[in-house]
């Protein structure tokens, strides 16, 4: 079973399967890594994300691409809600207020969704999934190379801002002293909502790459959250490059576990290279800072 | 403030959910996944139970007009809610007849409040052996069963294996007592005969198969036998689309679900075949009045869930009015010598509450999921 | 800060659960006052590192799990006397608090969220895995009844005892806990670590302690849980337990004594009165959560006057 070309498809599913990983995770390591609030309602955001591309699809009958910028700025807004109910109000408190607070949103947006969209699971298609090139022998899945891609595009779009615009300037001196930078006058309760609705729209943004891949349901964020989190966590609060690499070599590990063992043995993997990151490198791979 | 705003929502709850209930009604309870990975397969327990009841309430109810009520408790498919929900419905709900979750393993834990209490429990669903191990004679005296075993269905997988005569199966289940006792079954009949490639057990919430497929590709098995429910195979499905692969699905796939039909359409998964209790293209006169009536009231055609629900409500009917009162102990006595024509073929009870109705062989021909067999038990 | 003895005033619940058993209430009724009791215990648990230590540990189903399938393997294979398992139990469980605590009590308090989740998470893989010993995805159903010196229960009003009983013991323990030394050790530990650390104690022994006797309070509601409910599966690691948790300590109150135990009862009773309409009950409930949160935060009590430290 040393084949090399299944070797290299394994290689490639990991790659591709990890940058899925990681780019679900950006989102949550910026609000980690900028305000160090654990936001526990980034599966359920994820989730109406994927919904919300699927009403656009299903009911406005929208072609793909126009239906994810539809999706995006409704993202904005849900992520300006998000930070104005759960996150604003107990920035000063204990973060196991905000860990509470959303998951209270997590639960509502869960409810909701169920309510109005029903149990049954939906699916989105996309041209993008009909696309399976073959090169070598090994097989390329559309939809999946294109999240590798956006995912890289993520990283390098969260960097540009970070690194050139005024707010990501703010934001990253947030994230390094809060207080200090309350003493400068910069107005924190913008850079919390700023902070907040970017990382919401990268979540929203993962959602709709996501979504097309497999079916759709409402308790389908919950499976994210858990492994978003091992993803930040690996990769450095804050790093959103961080986030892809971890993902990624999470995503080749499993990949080759699965490949050659079983199902069984890549789940608790996870669990396992996280704890074992954690006890080597607290910080993560990248850090604690924000940036890319 | 934070007391007194709790002990305000407490007592509205308290005065509402002590609101009187019509003492007339004929109550039948059962827990089941609302909530949670199943909430789908909930939702057609719910709605085959209530069409059951409402045409036998508009056709003049039972025992002398009295109508029947459907209660039905989100259990979440696990066995401690499920519990919970089987103590409510008969303390306070106060139900006569109860029926079976979805899940083995609820269905099990249910299974001695029924004893304890007295209720007659008509399991519709559940395939785990043990459930009817445990009932009639030398055992839970209250529990029926109409579905079919994982070690019948098992068997007759295994068996269609080895008619079409494959030298090599994968097997892929998802990793709960309803996979693993189905793989066992199928192993059992399989043993020595075939080679096994490889068994992935995967979690019951797993979405990605593209690693597991691609070992597929490798090692190509000439078949692959499945034990997934209906998300799952439609994950697996699309992304055995995608990777091209021609071996069959066979065993025990949820193909006659909704969720897979458009995959089953696209002549993609020519040659697989699934045995189970009930497809909704399945033709006879009744069926296809019972399909409509379901998509009237429901907007989709009925899952399999849905169909065991509505023939559980009616047998239960049967029964009580066989047994001329809700009495439970008159109704269990009722069910025990029934015989109930159901759209597949009689049902009767053996000595273990075990009913053995026919069950359907089907396989996808030029992209329709055709029903090729009937077997009786 | 209470005025009087903590022992006479715990009695509030044993008093009234039994005051209710003694009308004659329903089977129903009495299911939920016994897992009402449980949770008492687990809520304990969680109130010892998040109220008394401010750290937020998701890890207590981990320990809880193991309680639950320790207890059982213990009973099934072995027919130990309860009272002797239970020991057993509470020793295991206290060791892997420590194997536990030690990894990931030197983490950043964020970390330490998410890598006591992981082990929780981590032991239910293995739960569903290592089929030779747990049955994974198949469970251990008909697990027997305690059998405590030869005396034996399983109706439910035996049951209620039982658990009040528990639930009275280790809360006098953990009020005994309290008021010791290390119990000022810990608030010492709590208020300013810097501070205590300078005075000269270990802060470090101080958490482990407290997150190792934590998780034996898990384990012993674990013990309970696996004889009552007399059927386990990997699912007793699962998120749902500590979600109910959060909000039975958070809104209870975590920075009083009392407020856990009180939350505890209050927030096992109130979703079984909403069970009226499942699809509404969980939007209901995060309703209630958030707007808890919003307007009275103070539940957290001494919590909201910590110093949020940064490492």
């Amino acid at each position: 079973m040393f084949d090399p070309l299944f070797i290299a498809q394994l290689l490639l599913n990991g790659l591709v399967v990890g940058a899925a990983y990681g780019l679900a995770a950006i989102g949550l390591t910026l609000i980690f890594g900028v305000l160090e609030e654990v936001n526990f309602a980034h599966g359920e955001l994820y989730m109406l994300a994927s919904y919300s591309l699927f009403a656009a699809v299903s009911f406005l009958g929208l072609p793909y691409g126009m239906a994810v910028l539809l999706v995006l700025p409704i993202m904005a807004l849900v992520g300006f809600g998000l930070s104005q109910a759960a996150i604003l109000p107990n920035m000063e408190r204990p973060f196991e207020v905000t860990v509470l607070s959303t998951l209270a949103v997590a639960m509502i947006l869960q409810s909701i969704v169920r309510l109005t969209a029903g149990s049954t699971p939906v699916n989105v298609d996309t041209v993008f999934e009909t696309m399976t090139f073959e090169i070598a022998g090994i097989l390329f899945f559309g939809q999946r190379v294109l999240i590798l891609i956006v995912a890289l595009l993520s990283i390098i779009a969260f960097a540009v801002f970070l690194r050139y615009s005024r707010i990501g300037l703010e934001m990253r001196a947030v994230a390094q002293n809060r207080l200090a930078c309350q003493m400068v006058g910069i107005d924190l309760k913008r850079i919390a909502n700023w902070s907040v609705v970017c990382g919401v729209v990268l979540t929203g943004i993962a959602g709709v790459t996501m979504a097309p891949l497999f079916d759709l349901s409402p308790d389908m964020g919950v499976a994210i959250v858990f492994k978003s989190f091992a993803v930040v966590i690996i990769g450095g609060m804050g790093s959103a490059f961080g986030a892809v690499v971890a993902g990624i070599l999470l995503g080749v590990v499993e990949a080759f576990t699965t490949g050659y063992g079983s199902v069984a043995v890549s789940e608790g993997l996870f669990f396992i290279i996280m704890i074992l990151v954690l006890l080597i490198r607290p910080h993560g791979l990248f850090g604690r800072t924000v940036r890319i | 403030m934070r007391i007194l705003r709790l002990i305000s929502v407490f007592s509205c709850a308290m005065v509402l959910s002590a609101l009187p209930v019509l003492a007339a009604d004929i109550k039948i309870g059962f827990p089941g996944p609302i909530t949670g990975n199943l909430g789908f397969l909930g939702e057609h327990m719910k709605w085959g139970a209530q069409l059951a009841a409402d045409e036998i309430n508009t056709s003049g109810g039972l025992l002398g007009g009295k109508k029947i009520k459907i209660i039905m408790g989100d259990s979440k498919c696990a066995p401690a809610e499920s519990v919970s929900v089987v103590e409510r419905l008969i303390s306070q709900e106060k139900v006569d007849v109860l029926l079976g979750d979805i899940c083995s393993g609820a269905t099990l834990a249910d299974m001695p409040i029924a004893k304890r209490e007295g209720r007659p429990m008509l399991v519709t669903i559940s395939s785990h052996p043990a459930i009817s191990e445990k009932s009639g004679v030398g055992g839970n005296p209250w529990v029926f069963r109409t579905s079919p075993t994982d070690a019948i269905i098992g068997a007759l997988g295994g068996k269609g294996v080895l008619d079409q005569g494959f030298k090599s199966v994968a097997f892929i289940a998802e990793d709960t007592d309803y996979g693993r006792a189905g793989v066992e079954s199928m192993r059992q009949v399989l043993k020595g005969k075939v080679n096994i490639t490889s068994t992935d057990f995967t979690a019951a919430d797993q979405t990605d198969f593209l690693s597991v497929l691609t070992r597929l590709r490798s090692q190509k098995p000439e078949a692959i036998a499945i034990y997934l429910l209906d998300r799952q195979l439609f994950n697996f499905m699309k992304q055995y689309q995608q990777f091209k692969l021609k071996m069959p699905l066979v065993g025990r796939p949820p193909l006659g679900s909704g969720l897979v039909t458009d995959l089953v359409n696209s002549g993609d998964f020519n040659g697989s075949w699934t045995v189970f209790q009930y497809l909704d293209s399945y033709d006879s006169k009744e069926n296809t009045a019972f399909v409509a009536s379901y998509k009237k009231a429901y907007g989709q055609r009925p899952h399999f869930a849905g169909f065991a629900m509505y023939e559980g409500i009616q047998i239960i009917a049967e029964a009580i009015k066989s047994a001329g009162s809700t009495d439970p102990e008159k109704v269990r006595e009722a069910l025990k010598n029934i015989k109930y024509d159901s759209i597949l073929g009689k049902i009767a009870f053996d000595d273990h509450h075990q009913a053995h109705n026919s069950i359907l062989k089907m396989t996808i021909i030029d992209g329709k999921l055709k029903v090729t067999g009937v077997v009786g038990q | 800060m209470i005025p009087r003895s903590p022992y006479l005033i715990m009695l509030w619940w044993p008093i009234l659960a039994l005051a209710i058993a003694s009308t004659g209430p329903s089977q129903y009724v009495l299911h939920i006052l016994i897992i009402a009791g449980i949770y008492v215990i687990l809520a304990q648990s969680l109130h010892l590192v998040l109220g008394q230590l401010g750290l937020l540990s998701l890890g207590i189903p981990a320990f809880f799990g193991i309680g639950a399938y320790a207890e059982t393997l213990l009973s099934v294979h072995f027919g130990l006397d309860s009272l002797l398992s239970l020991v057993l139990v509470a020793g295991i469980t206290f060791v892997s608090g420590l194997v536990i605590g030690v990894p990931s009590l030197r983490l950043s308090s964020h970390s330490f969220v998410i890598v006591t989740l992981s082990f929780a998470m981590l032991l239910q893989v293995i739960a569903f895995h290592w089929v030779d010993v747990t049955r994974g995805a198949l469970g251990f159903p008909d697990i027997p009844a305690p059998s405590v010196l030869g005396f034996s229960w399983t109706d439910k009003t035996s049951w209620l005892i039982a658990i009040l009983i528990l639930d009275v013991v280790t809360f006098a323990a953990f009020i005994r806990i309290k008021t010791s030394r290390f119990g000022r050790a810990l608030a010492a530990t709590k208020g300013n670590e810097d501070l205590a650390r300078a005075v000269g104690f270990s802060t470090f022994r101080v958490k482990l302690l407290a997150f190792a006797i934590s998780g034996t309070l898990a384990g012993i509601a674990g013990t309970a849980y696996a004889h009552y409910i007399t059927f386990i599966d990997p699912n007793v690691f699962g998120f749902s337990v500590t979600e109910n948790l959060l909000i039975m300590v958070v809104l209870g109150g975590s920075g009083t004594v009392f407020g856990p135990m009180i939350g505890a009862v209050v927030f096992t009773v109130l979703p079984e009165l909403l069970r009226f309409s499942p699809e509404f009950r969980s939007l209901l409930y995060g309703v209630l959560l958030l707007m808890a949160m919003l307007r009275f935060p103070l539940g957290l009590g001494e919590l909201t006057s910590r110093f949020r430290r940064k490492k």
